[in-house]
């Protein structure tokens, strides 16, 4: 009798834990922590990319700066700032000096929170060998944008859209925050 | 023998009979209720639903919203990832579809649901002969098939409609100044019917 009941009581705590796991779940309670283990951020992106220009690797780089459209001035300039890279010999460790984080969904504009971020657009110090610094953007976005909880916050798949030197303009994200 | 077969013949007929009853609509849409719904909360959201635009962007709920109050009935509850339901009952997920609160789940909604949403282009520019107050027009900036954004017509002005939408939260916008800024994106016109 006393066995019967602890199985029925221990059944429906199965039941309520598995419940409540599954609302945190759809809720996207767990995504920022299966984005990190999965390395699904702007900064394993950017890892990825440099590991593979330290290593010489200029296949992999490119396979990793993923240009979503026939834009052949940013085709010219994924070329050209990897040659670059890989010539100026930089190390494998960079700095993040600062990152913005953007809302892709209805009008883009900049926002304070990463969770609902679709894009980042991240600045990056670079050092060679001889200790010369090289200040770089990476655009990093979700491909067709995030709508955060308006879909549950599912795990978003980041990819380097375009990177260039602080101070030149963009390629692929050339939007201005909040204008329609 | 005889009866097992009795037996599946009426179970066909009667899953089928649930089939057309679940999947018939009837239902009427004023599309002046919906725009006077938007502008009364174009700016300051009603409280009586969850805000999204710190949480992805709160585009696709307001229009659901005014689609609500102009008399489209909810559907499908709670299939929450369905792009057939389109319901709102609470703040979280199983509460609200992902059709009510995500621009391209209401397209995909739209779409599969021509009984009560006509696609209509908007290449002719005469946009006032095609377009009504009530009417959604939807916006695809990279053309990649995904719609980022949602928004209201509350009137026109001229060969030109007037829009609201949030996120951020906007009134009495011309979508001709929004076409002129955005020519590379892909706009999507529906026309809400009147009886579905």
């Amino acid at each position: 009798m006393t066995m019967k009941y602890l199985n029925k009581k221990l059944i429906i705590a199965i039941l309520i834990i598995g419940i409540g796991l599954w609302l945190a779940y759809i809720n996207g309670i767990f995504t920022p922590f299966i984005e990190k283990i999965t390395n699904e951020t702007p900064k394993a992106k950017i890892n990825a990319y440099i590991q593979a220009i330290v290593r010489g690797d200029k296949i992999i780089a490119l396979n990793i700066w993923e240009i979503s459209s026939e834009n052949n001035l940013l085709k010219e300039r994924k070329e050209e700032i990897t040659s670059e890279l890989i010539s100026d010999k930089i190390n494998s460790k960079f700095n993040i000096v600062n990152v913005e984080w953007w809302d892709t969904c209805c009008v883009p504009s900049i926002t304070n929170n990463p969770r609902t971020a679709g894009g980042a657009r991240v600045n990056v110090e670079l050092t060679d060998n001889n200790g010369n610094k090289y200040s770089y953007i990476f655009d990093v976005f979700v491909p067709g944008g995030y709508e955060g909880a308006a879909v549950g916050y599912p795990v978003r798949v980041w990819v380097v859209r375009d990177i260039y030197k602080a101070g030149d303009k963009p390629l692929f994200w050339t939007r201005k925050s909040g204008e329609l | 023998m005889e009866k097992i077969r009795i037996g599946t013949v009426a179970l066909a007929i009667f899953i089928a009979l649930v089939g057309v009853i679940g999947t018939a609509e009837a239902g009427s849409y004023n599309g002046n209720s919906a725009a006077v719904y938007a502008i009364t909360y174009a700016i300051n959201p009603n409280p009586a639903y969850r805000d999204f635009t710190n949480d992805g962007g709160d585009c696709a709920n307001f229009v659901s919203q005014s689609l609500l109050a102009g008399g489209w009935e909810e559907i499908g509850k709670y299939s929450y990832t369905s792009d057939d339901a389109w319901y709102y009952d609470g703040s979280y997920t199983p509460l609200y579809s992902y059709t009510w609160t995500s621009a391209t789940h209401l397209y995909n909604f739209m779409m599969r649901h021509s009984n009560r949403a006509t696609y209509r282009s908007l290449s002719n520019t005469l946009w006032p002969n095609y377009f009504q107050r009530g009417d959604i027009i939807q916006i695809d900036y990279q053309k990649d098939g995904i719609i980022d954004h949602s928004m209201i017509v509350t009137g026109t002005n001229g060969n030109d409609l007037v829009m609201a939408y949030h996120t951020p939260n906007s009134k009495d916008k011309s979508l001709q100044e929004i076409v002129n800024a955005n020519p590379n994106a892909r706009f999507i016109g529906w026309h809400i019917n009147a009886n579905y």
